[in-house]
């Protein structure tokens, strides 16, 4: 094998840091170019996720609702059914941190009925685009109010949804009780469908812990592309080892990917886990130099995928399902 | 509005489904304290009647108004209760969640329950005598005992007006006394209570007014006039069974029957006409 010097890998790394920064805002082009990675990846022989049947479509008197990504749009459909119009400004396959808004999307925000964020600094550019616009009296929903957070590189991560028990138990009651303030009239049903989704979670969340249950308990170690998983990693006992951006936006250094791999070598770390919004070569990279053979660049997390992980239940379970298979 | 408003009016309202009129020209008015039971045949209009009044189908023609305003407007006001069997209840939520949530539309957009939310779930469960539930799955428990849930649901809500479609229908007798007991001491409170029912003895014996519908607004009154051979006749047609009991007081059964020749003690109305 052809051993490249570390400042020349670094380098590479380095170059493709600053690609992913634009891949953020350019996502549908380089769809193409995941996917096809994606067809090699060892993890690509997962089992699809079971078929959910399709919720019902809402009547022309159903309220607009326009969320911030594609994950809270499910989540709330599922409480709003038949009752709601569920639109996420962004759209599935791109992530929240870098988007740009377009100029339609003021004028969604403003014929809006509710207005439905994360917060904790996931989705900003929905502030700044209410500040600009009309949409300032929509009433508005922060799901990530009051959810316990964790620190992780010194401030509070947003990623609160990739813990399916602090949906049931946070974002689940909250969307009732905002679906049933601003249209009393059907909060029988908000009610209702809510409980009925909270025990899918319930569900879903004692199914992922039978699949990492298989993983050996000293594989349990995660090694992402941008920092999604500790909320995950805590509720599912995995080790979060390290992410290669901690910030999207923002390059690692040469001497911080160095110490990178050497955290990821000395942890024994199986796999290095990439996400499908973003350019795999990066993980790539870093597992070459960790000398790491499995390289998983499909995750979803900040956005639903447009033909797999369509839905937040089917999300998670491709997720753990395909952490499982790399770390068995 | 007049200067004594009604819980509820309608005005020539006619409601359905796609092209099918379940309900035609209904006139009704509804004052704050009623007790108000709704009888009539399956296939009446009853739940659409309900429906129509929670805001939850919008009538075809005619003018609504509920708690004084457009109906939809004071919907944080009205706690409706759809019929039982409307719902899927299998899903793993402890008693008292299933009560908060009436208290959701009260907390505000993004606020958690604060200890008086809490304090009016406690009260409404001691009110249905389901406290020792509170931490119980809703699943668990028997028909009557989601019954009393629901209704507590609706009492955490704090309405002025309730509308409950077959709150006591399929309930054993201790709890259909119970839920009774518990309306009635809302209607003395000056809560306005519309309830449908199939059980024409409880609509006589605990309600204090009756609406009789068949597709439209048969008769309005006390509901001692429940029990009226006339107005039964009327409102349910070929499908009334008058029994006369030992002590001459009648039962009526809401019930669909054949016989060539009626037997001596009983007295059937077959469209108005004794058969």
């Amino acid at each position: 094998m052809n051993h490249a010097s570390p400042t020349m890998r670094l380098g590479r790394i380095r170059a493709f840091s600053r690609a992913a920064t634009v891949v953020v805002a350019t996502m549908a082009l380089l769809a193409g170019v995941t996917g096809g990675a994606l067809a090699q990846s060892p993890a690509a022989s997962v089992a699809p996720a079971p078929s959910v049947a399709p919720l019902p479509s809402a009547g022309p008197d159903a309220l607009r609702i326009v969320t911030t990504t594609t994950v809270f749009a499910d989540i709330v459909r599922n409480v709003a059914r038949e009752h709601a119009n569920v639109v996420s400004i962004i759209p599935a396959g791109v992530g929240p941190e870098d988007y740009e808004p377009k100029p339609g999307d003021a004028q969604l925000l403003a014929d809006a009925d509710l207005i439905v964020s994360n917060g904790a600094g996931l989705d900003d550019f929905l502030q700044e685009l209410l500040e600009s616009g009309t949409g300032g009296q929509t009433p508005q929903l922060v799901l990530g109010d009051g959810v316990p957070t964790l620190m992780f590189d010194g401030e509070v991560n947003p990623h609160f949804w990739l813990d399916p028990s602090l949906v049931a138990q946070y974002y689940v009651p909250s969307i009732i009780g905002a679906l049933s303030t601003v249209d009393p009239t059907h909060g029988a049903d908000y009610g209702n469908y809510g409980s009925a989704y909270t025990g899918q979670l319930v569900q879903l969340d004692t199914e992922l812990q039978a699949i990492v249950a298989t993983i050996p308990e000293a594989n349990r170690k995660l090694v992402t592309f941008h920092d999604a998983y500790p909320y995950l990693a805590e509720h599912y006992g995995f080790e979060l080892v390290g992410v290669i951006l901690e910030n999207v936006g923002a390059e690692p250094t040469a001497g911080e990917l160095a110490a990178l791999v050497e955290k990821v070598k000395a942890a024994g770390v199986k796999a290095v886990f990439s996400e499908s919004q973003f350019n795999p070569e990066l993980a790539q990279a870093l597992a070459d130099e960790a000398g790491i053979t499995t390289v998983v660049t499909n995750l979803y997390n900040d956005a639903l995928g447009e033909t797999e992980a369509d839905t937040y239940e089917s999300m998670m379970r491709l997720d753990i399902e395909r952490m499982a298979d790399a770390l068995r | 509005m007049t200067h004594n408003p009604a819980a509820v009016e309608l005005d020539e309202v006619s409601a359905g489904y796609g092209d099918r009129l379940a309900l035609a020209d209904v006139s009704l008015r509804v004052l704050p304290g009623s007790l108000l039971a709704v009888v009539g045949p399956n296939g009446a209009g009853k739940s659409t009647l309900l429906k129509v009044m929670a805001g939850l189908l919008r009538p075809v023609s005619g003018r609504l108004e509920v708690l004084g305003q457009p109906v939809g407007k004071a919907a944080r006001r009205v706690a409706y209760l759809p019929q039982a069997e409307a719902v899927d209840w299998q899903f793993p939520v402890a008693v008292a969640d299933v009560v908060m949530m009436g208290r959701y539309p009260l907390i505000g957009i993004g606020r958690r329950p604060t200890s008086i939310d809490r304090d009016h779930v406690q009260q409404a469960l001691e009110t249905v005598r389901m406290t020792a539930f509170r931490g119980r799955q809703i699943g668990a428990l028997s028909g009557g005992q989601r019954r009393r849930v629901f209704l507590a649901r609706a009492l955490a809500a704090e309405p002025d007006l309730f509308l409950l479609d077959e709150p006591v229908t399929g309930v054993d007798a201790t709890t259909q006394e119970d839920l009774m007991d518990v309306l009635e001491a809302q209607a003395r409170a000056g809560r306005t209570v519309v309830a449908s029912t199939h059980d024409l003895l409880c609509a006589a014996q605990r309600f204090h007014e009756a609406a009789f519908i068949n597709g439209r607004v048969i008769a309005t009154g006390p509901a001692h006039l429940v029990l009226d051979q006339r107005l039964l006749a009327q409102t349910y047609g070929g499908h009334v069974l008058i029994l006369q009991g030992e002590g001459g007081t009648a039962l009526a059964l809401d019930d669909a029957h054949h016989h060539d020749q009626a037997p001596g003690h009983e007295s059937h109305f077959h469209d108005g006409a004794r058969g």
